[in-house]
């Protein structure tokens, strides 16, 4: 799954947005524009590689309303916010939000080509922690009830028999059970196990 | 202040003492009159006609001395006329008067010249014996030829001739000759005797006497006589045909023709037209005379003469302006009458409320204009200050939108960097197409000209500018407004509407300090939207046509106005804004009045609207319906 990576403009002026549109092709991305917060809404979310070039001052929602509401939307292209006016107090909330860049009208080629360039970056990166979280979590799909309870116990620090007593089982049982479980999430011994339990719980 | 009492005892005592004061009396007065308590009767005979001026002067005066002594006297009169008559009734005459006044009892008689002294000497033993009598207006000379007699007294009468030509030689000491006037009766011919011994005393003076010619026969002459005669009219009661006149009658006549002054010695020519002249005072004779029929009433009458009255320099101011003669050589003690009252003296408590009135309303007009001078002064400094203020308060709403304007210039210079920056690119990688260069030169060129736009409109708002009065389109400031406002509605998140439905949009005023209004009440529309949900940020500004000019709304959907704000939302540094200085609604308020108009406040059922009325231009382009005082 190789999706092109698309650079998304979203600026109410359509002579900026035309002439950014312009120069980052010329830069060589490919770019979707939207007039609007809300044009940008109802458009297919974009499922593939970018980030996203936000005018701050628009009409209706403000740049940092849509930032919210596709934090919300589950949509976690990064954001560079463009401003006309060096507005500290919006730069820090945007910031705060999780914008990568804020960026100061009229924008220099190279600043804003680098700025582009680490909000892919951090797209990527992002992606890459997204989809191993998905595969971690596929194989934990494949344990069953028993052995979650194994793992959180064993995770916990508890001893094969402590276990058995707990759950009211053999110890042999546990040990057969504890070794599916590293199988199962491919752990190699139990410090890996212990390592990859709390990569799951962050990604739940 | 006596009391009742008093009086009572004083009228006790004044009854109980009464008979024993009456005998006293009786004892005290042993030659009373019989009549000195009862009415007297005084007849008096007139030798001429005694309605001449003199005389009834004399008589007046003679009766009221009388009258003042608390004595009641019954006059009776008898004139002889003998100027008409002459002496021909004489003998008749008394014995008609002798049945006449058979039976009434005479207590005085007094004789008026000499022809009634002659008739009463005469006749006296016949018609009254014993009676006192009193001569008035005798010859001296006449009265002196007289044997002395008990019974009869009187006042001798003598024209101050020698005086009067001393009065006339001061006024005019150029004077050769003088000319007398005279009538032909018996009595004017005695006194032209007396002034021709007067004149006798004055040998340089050559001398010619007009006598007997009727008044305007002699006013003839004086009409043609030269400078430098001197006219000295003694008495004229009848001309050389008999004609009577009277004396000052007749010199009213001739000094009116007169070509030089004319004096003379009698009391009732003054005024007449006389210049000046010595008299002796008519009524003192009178008084003196009626002095004299007391003392004869009373029994206590004297044989000598009386004294009569002293003779004084009287003048005509009239007379001496008429001819020339300077006042400032009649003797000190001259009394000169008929000086015309000047304006001033006549009316001189009306002078002087006028001059005060005058006074004042000239203090008040100074102060008034003083007080405009100053007044207009203040107004021109306030003036100033307010163009500056207004200024300020322009700069403060600039500042206000340093960010939005900063966005509204960065925006395009952000797009012409990007397409150059674009057009570069292509450029150097060898991939662009004519077309597309021309379409991003074209849009360079575009957004240049926006940008120069954005800073156009920026400085007629800041710029210092003339107060300037014209015709000017409420809807385009209006617009205007929007357009300067649009980005920092944006950066707001503001939605600004427009409803411009006014038909009669035209006022006549300044655009700039209209504008200042829309951007200020728009401002403040966008303050009160701030942290209100997406659909209250909302600003509507429209126009309507109202019965009294044109209407102009800015309403937001925010919190409102407090109540308790309401009143003084219009006043000088009031503001409900932490960083406010409270200026901008008083400085609206202070350009809609000078431009005729009002603004209002009030709060809807969502948010607050601010209307302004403003007063339309006629449609006529230019020609304003009124003038403006513009602050």
């Amino acid at each position: 799954m190789t999706a092109e990576v698309v650079v998304h403009i979203v600026d109410d002026d359509d002579s900026l947005r035309t002439a950014l549109q312009r120069q980052l092709t010329a830069a060589g991305h490919r770019v979707r524009t939207y007039a609007s917060a809300g044009e940008f809404l109802l458009a297919p979310p974009p499922d593939g590689p970018g980030c996203l070039l936000l005018d701050l001052a628009m009409p209706g929602p403000s740049g940092l309303e849509l930032q919210e509401a596709l934090g919300r939307h589950g949509v976690r292209l990064p954001v560079i916010f463009l401003t006309g006016h060096g507005d500290l107090a919006a730069g820090v909330r945007a910031m705060k939000a999780g914008a990568v860049d804020f960026l100061t009208k009229p924008v220099e080629r190279q600043a804003l080509l680098d700025a582009i360039g680490h909000a892919l970056e951090v797209d990527a990166a992002q992606r890459a922690s997204r989809s191993a979280d998905s595969e971690l979590r596929a194989r934990f799909a494949q344990l069953t009830p028993r052995e979650r309870e194994v793992l959180e116990l064993v995770v916990a620090g508890l001893l094969n028999k402590q276990i058995a007593d707990r759950l009211g089982i053999g110890e042999r049982t546990v040990k057969s059970q504890r070794a599916q479980v590293m199988a199962k999430l491919g752990a190699a011994n139990a410090a890996e196990l212990g390592r990859i339990a709390a990569a799951l719980k962050s990604a739940t | 202040m006596i009391s009742p009492a008093s009086w009572l005892v004083l009228g006790t005592a004044t009854l109980l003492l009464q008979p024993l004061v009456a005998a006293a009396a009786d004892a005290a007065r042993p030659q009373t009159p019989p009549l000195a308590a009862e009415s007297a009767q005084v007849l008096v005979i007139t030798g001429s006609d005694p309605y001449l001026p003199a005389f009834v002067e004399i008589d007046a005066a003679m009766r009221k001395a009388v009258a003042r002594q608390q004595r009641h006297v019954s006059w009776m009169y008898e004139p002889i006329d003998s100027l008409r008559l002459g002496d021909r009734a004489d003998r008749s005459l008394a014995d008609l008067l002798v049945r006449k006044y058979e039976g009434t009892r005479i207590d005085a008689i007094v004789l008026v010249t000499d022809p009634a002294l002659d008739f009463y000497v005469r006749h006296r033993d016949q018609l009254w014996p014993g009676v006192p009598a009193i001569y008035n207006f005798v010859a001296p000379k006449f009265a002196r030829s007289l044997p002395p007699d008990p019974k009869l007294t009187g006042l001798p009468a003598e024209l101050d001739f020698a005086q009067t030509l001393r009065i006339a030689l001061a006024l005019q000491p150029a004077a050769k000759r003088v000319l007398v006037v005279s009538g032909s009766s018996p009595w004017d011919q005695s006194r032209l005797a007396e002034a021709q011994r007067a004149l006798a005393e004055h040998p340089a003076l050559a001398v010619e006497v007009v006598s007997g010619q009727s008044p305007r026969v002699v006013a003839e002459r004086l009409a043609g006589e030269p400078d430098g005669t001197i006219v000295l009219f003694s008495t004229l009661l009848a001309d050389a045909t008999g004609r009577v006149y009277t004396s000052r009658d007749a010199l009213a006549t001739l000094a009116a023709a007169s070509r030089v002054p004319v004096y003379g010695s009698f009391d009732t020519y003054v005024g007449a037209g006389l210049a000046a002249g010595a008299v002796e005072s008519l009524r003192d004779r009178g008084e003196r005379v009626g002095a004299l029929v007391m003392l004869a009433l009373d029994g206590q009458q004297g044989a000598k003469p009386a004294e009569p009255p002293a003779s004084r320099c009287v003048a005509d101011a009239r007379q001496l302006a008429r001819f020339g003669l300077a006042r400032s050589k009649l003797p000190a003690d001259c009394e000169v009458r008929y000086v015309e009252p000047t304006f001033l003296q006549r009316y001189w408590w009306q002078s002087l409320l006028i001059a005060l009135a005058l006074g004042a309303q000239s203090g008040l007009i100074a102060a008034l204009l003083l007080q405009r001078r100053r007044r207009r002064a203040a107004e021109l400094g306030l003036a100033a200050q307010r163009v500056q203020l207004l200024h300020a308060s322009r700069l403060a709403v600039a500042g206000e939108l340093t960010a939005s304007i900063a966005h509204e210039i960065n925006q395009p210079l952000g797009a012409i960097l990007s397409n150059a920056d674009a057009a570069e690119m292509l450029v150097q990688s060898g991939r662009l197409e004519r077309d597309e260069l021309l379409q991003i030169l074209a849009d360079i060129k575009r957004d240049d000209l926006r940008a120069s736009e954005v800073i156009k409109r920026l400085r007629a708002l800041l710029a210092r500018h003339d107060v300037g009065r014209q015709r000017i389109d409420v809807h385009r400031v209006i617009g205007d407004s929007v357009a300067i406002l649009g980005a920092e509605a944006r950066r707001r998140a503001v939605t600004v509407e427009t409803a411009l439905d006014a038909r009669s949009s035209f006022i006549f005023g300044d655009p700039i300090q209209l504008q200042q209004i829309v951007i200020n009440l728009m401002i403040n529309a966008f303050d009160a939207s701030t942290g209100r949900p997406g659909d209250e940020r909302r600003v509507l500004v429209s126009t309507a046509d109202a019965s009294d000019g044109v209407q102009i709304r800015v309403r937001d959907f925010g919190h409102g106005i407090a109540r308790e704000d309401l009143p003084r939302l219009f006043d000088s540094f009031f503001t409900t804004k932490a960083s406010g200085m409270g200026l901008g609604l008083s400085i609206a308020r202070s350009i809609v009045e000078a431009h005729g108009g009002t603004i209002t406040a009030s709060n809807c059922a969502v948010g607050a609207e601010f209307c302004v009325t403003l007063p339309t231009a006629p449609d006529a382009t230019g020609a304003p319906g009124r003038e403006l005082e513009l602050p």
